[in-house]
């Protein structure tokens, strides 16, 4: 039998697309393998969203991250040296660089929120570059989400749904949506918390990037968007998107990047039918990455690893072997 | 009980409503005593459409879709709500005034005072559709076990929801493509319900336990309302406790403003209900006016045909002028057995339910229009003895408790292939798929397409089969039996318009038997030895202590070579060939030697496509 290495706190599978709710044209492409979840990849027919389903409970996400997540992806988890730890991640350097994208765009006195900061890199490095903005957070790991921040003035709360309608002049989450059980009601969240002409900047993990293996699939990213789909998402949502597509950082090839503006008058819709090409690349995508003896071994060697040297040195090795040059160069 | 349909529809189409009556027209047979429909005059379009069965409150002024004076919320529902005069007087309380005696307009007011959390008050069956005027929300919901159906086909312009996928193909003009996943698992397994997804592709069944909410824009979100307890949460069954939860479980399904009658098989579950029946009756509206025992015509049958045992029970109890016998042939035409295919709606794994679908029709046909049956016990309790003494048998041999098995095995409770049937699911796929291909008798049947598609399904088919007694019994009542057994209850008796009503599925029940040790529900030399304990003083011997060996149907379920198969699998469309081969399925029903096989699920897929893409 295959081993799971999680499967508790799934949520029952209605059989609808997370994104659009639609029955009709979902199709299922293979089981999730990462983790062995007993997940499958569906792609919808209706609003080109990619997902996993089932998807988790909030409980059983609450679960996950608490239990499961580090373990799952050893990358995650500091070994030995935290400074070597963040400077291979290149948490810092990528902050700076996302915060040069966002912040000419935002006025002295703002209010900026950050939906998952994580390790808090981009609000410290905000916090330093741009002290006159007012900066907030919701960040579920409470344990970690100061590690990078120090003692910059971050005022964190529980949630999007906390938040006054209109009391914020900026949004960004970067690498969250592909997290959260349901990207859309969290836009809609996003939108009634901006004021008119409130700005949302969104960066998540391109489908149609350079991956070749299913293990890209795991039950931590319960999404996977392509520029049709996440432009999509957004003008549901009430927004006017401004731009949307690959990334315009070098060093964030791969991922996609979004910016809206939440406009005077918020109209929320349904979302709307992607044309037939965009899901045939979709379908095309997806079909393209296989899975053979190949990626079995990988991922059982994966896990021997795990077993034996322990998830730190694994996870030290992933940075060593991921960091990117240009992130050292900038130390 | 009834039939419905709630249609929203988000894009610029015209008028819903012909479509809407046309649906309706399709759940006559579920409502035959009333129609009503009613458009919300907002974007975006809604439409409810109700057929009525008057059970409680057989006033038109109880009639559906319900609207409240206060809110103007709408609601049209599908089912029983047992303790509905309980919840009457909390809401008295709370200052609602009521016009009607009917649980309808209760869960309308529930609604409005209590929101959510209504649906964790009510002991019942249901499936509902609430227009929220307040929020513009489509709300939709089904009982814990999902004992009522209810059916969502979302193509992201138009969402349906309706109580049969019929009126949902008669609203869309017509059906869509199987769904070969679905097949697949039906042919290998004889399972169909473990997960949402239907036989057509696109059509989900409502999960049930939660509540859903279709927002004007589109948005849906569910939430649990109920879950179903782990072991330690609650206190398990035993004999004194099972005995109370199921009289006070019969006592609420008997309150009714129309004759009730119960099934009685002559067996152990409704022989049970049809004593707690009686005794609870105590008024013209609490109270079990027939008993009903289907029977066999031939003597060729008489083996299992229990009809005398029913008579001396009732004979026994002191009302044999409430037993009422009916009679057929076990072999049914070709026109009845197509009846039987298209009121199910969907492939059906098992011929027996012919007697049940006779029955209820029998039953209308004197005038009752509540039924009280015994569903669920046997998924409850462990009924099953060849389902699950080899699986306990196999636990006792994994844990390598030798003497333990061959104490079991020596009960001589079924047969010792059964053992070995269990137990090749502990090898490699490899092993297990060549084999399952060669020697089941449906699984043979498969078209090559469809096997070369979906055999990768068969890692997933082969880890259920390795639940141990424990997670059977559990998966069995809340995943895989149990609903199974829901779907064709419901369409057999609905397409009487009988509302049955099944006292081992009240959830109080359900609740404690889950948390009860499997070894405690089942036992080991007979079935169900909770259940035979808990009225072992009250009832004859001769039906607590026979073991379970037939049941409704039992004739039907062993003849199937004589069913009138061969003018049904003529002029079949070519189509058909993507999932079943048909050649070979004709070859095998001709061998003499197939009698009760699994083959009967390949010639359920054929008839069901015959029906409904011919």
């Amino acid at each position: 039998m295959r081993e799971a290495l999680w499967q508790r706190g799934r949520a029952i599978d209605s059989g609808q697309c997370r994104m659009c709710g639609t029955t009709v044209g979902q199709r299922h492409f293979w089981p999730e393998v990462y983790a062995n979840s007993g997940q499958q990849l569906r792609r919808c027919a209706h609003c080109a969203g990619v997902y996993l389903a089932p998807g988790f409970t909030e409980e059983g996400l609450d679960e996950f991250y608490a239990v499961a997540y580090r373990r799952l992806f050893p990358a995650e988890i500091p070994w030995h040296s935290t400074e070597r730890f963040f400077r291979w991640r290149g948490d810092r350097i990528i902050a700076r660089q996302r915060l040069q994208l966002i912040a000419p765009t935002l006025a002295p006195g703002d209010n900026l929120f950050e939906l998952g900061p994580g390790f808090g890199a981009f609000l410290a490095e905000t916090a330093m570059q741009r002290p006159d903005l007012q900066l907030s957070a919701s960040e579920p790991d409470v344990a970690n989400r100061t590690a990078l921040l120090g003692q910059h003035k971050v005022h964190f709360v529980e949630g999007l749904d906390t938040l006054e309608p209109g009391s914020l002049q900026g949004l960004v989450a970067f690498h969250t949506l592909e997290h959260v059980i349901d990207p859309l009601t969290t836009l809609d969240l996003a939108a009634r918390a901006l004021s008119p002409d409130g700005q949302l900047w969104i960066e998540v993990p391109d489908l149609f990037g350079d991956w070749t293996s299913r293990l890209y699939v795991h039950p931590a990213h319960l999404s996977y968007f392509c520029r049709d789909s996440l432009r999509n998402l957004a003008m549901a949502a009430g927004f006017e998107v401004l731009s949307c597509g690959p990334h315009p950082l070098s060093s964030l090839r791969g991922n996609l990047w979004l910016h809206a503006r939440r406009p005077a008058q918020l109209l929320q819709r349904p979302l709307h039918a992607e044309a037939e090409q965009v899901i045939q690349a979709i379908d095309s995508r997806i079909s393209r990455v296989g899975w053979g003896a190949r990626d079995a071994l990988r991922a059982l060697a994966k896990r021997m690893a795990i077993r034996v040297l322990g998830p730190g040195a694994v996870g030290e090795w992933q940075r060593w072997r991921h960091r990117q040059p240009d992130r050292e160069q900038q130390k | 009980m009834c039939g419905l349909i709630a249609v929203r529809d988000f894009s610029a189409a015209s008028n819903l409503e012909p479509a809407v009556q046309r649906a309706l027209a399709s759940l006559a047979r579920r409502g035959p005593d009333g129609e009503g429909l009613a458009t919300v005059e907002q974007t975006p379009r809604t439409v409810l459409g109700h057929r009525r069965l008057a059970i409680y409150d057989t006033r038109t002024v109880a009639a559906q879709p319900m609207v409240c004076p206060h809110t103007g919320n709408s609601l049209v529902f599908n089912g029983a709500i047992y303790n509905f005069r309980s919840l009457r007087d909390e809401l008295r309380a709370a200052g609602c005034v009521f016009r009607t005696d009917s649980d309808t307009e209760v869960l309308l007011h529930g609604w409005r005072v209590w929101g959510e959390e209504l649906f964790a008050r009510c002991n019942g069956m249901w499936a509902l559709v609430i227009w929220d005027a307040a929020s513009g929300d489509l709300v939709y919901c089904r009982d814990r076990l999902g004992v009522k159906p209810l059916y969502l086909c979302h193509d992201g312009q138009t969402a349906i929801l309706a109580s049969e996928i019929s009126a949902i193909a008669d609203f869309r003009g017509g059906y869509p493509a199987p769904n070969p996943e679905k097949l697949f698992d039906f042919l290998v397994t004889s399972y169909s319900e473990q997960s949402h997804a239907t036989f057509f592709q696109g059509i989900q069944a409502v999960p049930p336990g939660q509540v859903y909410r279709l927002s004007r824009t589109g948005r849906t979100h569910a939430r649990a309302y109920h879950h179903w307890p782990q072991p330690g949460e609650l206190e398990p069954l035993d004999a004194e406790a099972l005995h109370a939860l199921l009289a006070d479980a019969v006592n609420l399904r008997l309150r009714a403003d129309v004759p009730v009658a119960s099934l009685l098989s002559g067996g152990l579950d409704s022989s049970i209900i049809t004593h707690l029946a009686l005794k609870a009756s105590d008024s013209p509206q609490h109270r079990l006016e027939g008993a009903f025992t289907y029977a066999y015509r031939e003597a060729e049958h008489a083996a299992v045909d229990e009809s005398a045992k029913a008579a001396a029970f009732m004979h026994a109890s002191g009302r044999p002028d409430l037993h009422r016998i009916v009679r057929f042939a076990a072999i049914p035409s070709a026109d009845e057995l197509m009846s039987l295919v298209g009121v199910q709606g969907e492939p059906f794994a098992t011929p027996s339910i012919l007697a049940s679908f006779r029955t209820y029709r029998a039953i209308a046909e004197q005038g009752f229009k509540v039924v009280l049956g015994g569903e669920g016990a046997d998924e409850l309790l462990g009924g099953y003895t060849v389902r699950y003494h080899p699986l306990a048998v196999r636990s006792a041999l994994h844990q390598g408790q030798w003497r333990q098995a061959a104490r079991l095995m020596g009960h001589h409770t079924f047969p010792r292939s059964l053992l070995l049937n269990r137990m090749i699911w502990d090898m490699p796929l490899a092993v297990i798929t060549p084999l399952l291909r060669r020697l089941r008798p449906s699984v043979q049947a498969i078209s090559g397409d469809l096997w070369s598609a979906q055999h990768q399904r068969m890692e997933a088919i082969r880890d259920n089969a390795r639940l141990d007694l424990e997670q059977r019994l559990r998966d069995d009542q809340l995943s895989s039996l149990l609903p199974r057994v829901l779907r064709m209850a419901d369409r057999t008796s609905m397409d009487a318009g009988i509302e049955l009503r099944s006292p081992f599925m009240d959830y109080r029940l359900v609740e404690r038997a889950l948390v009860t040790p499997a070894a405690e529900r089942v036992g080991e030399r007979y079935s169900k030895v909770l259940l035979r304990t808990a009225f072992r003083n009250e009832l004859p011997a001769a039906v607590v202590e026979t073991p379970k060996n037939t049941g409704f149907g039992h004739a039907e379920q062993f003849l199937l070579r004589r069913l009138p198969w061969e003018p049904l699998l003529e002029d079949l469309p070519a189509e058909l060939g993507s999932f079943i081969d048909v050649a070979s399925l004709r070859r095998r029903l001709s061998d003499p030697h197939t009698e009760h096989s699994t083959l009967w699920q390949a010639l359920s897929v054929a008839l069901w496509y015959r029906r409904f893409y011919a």
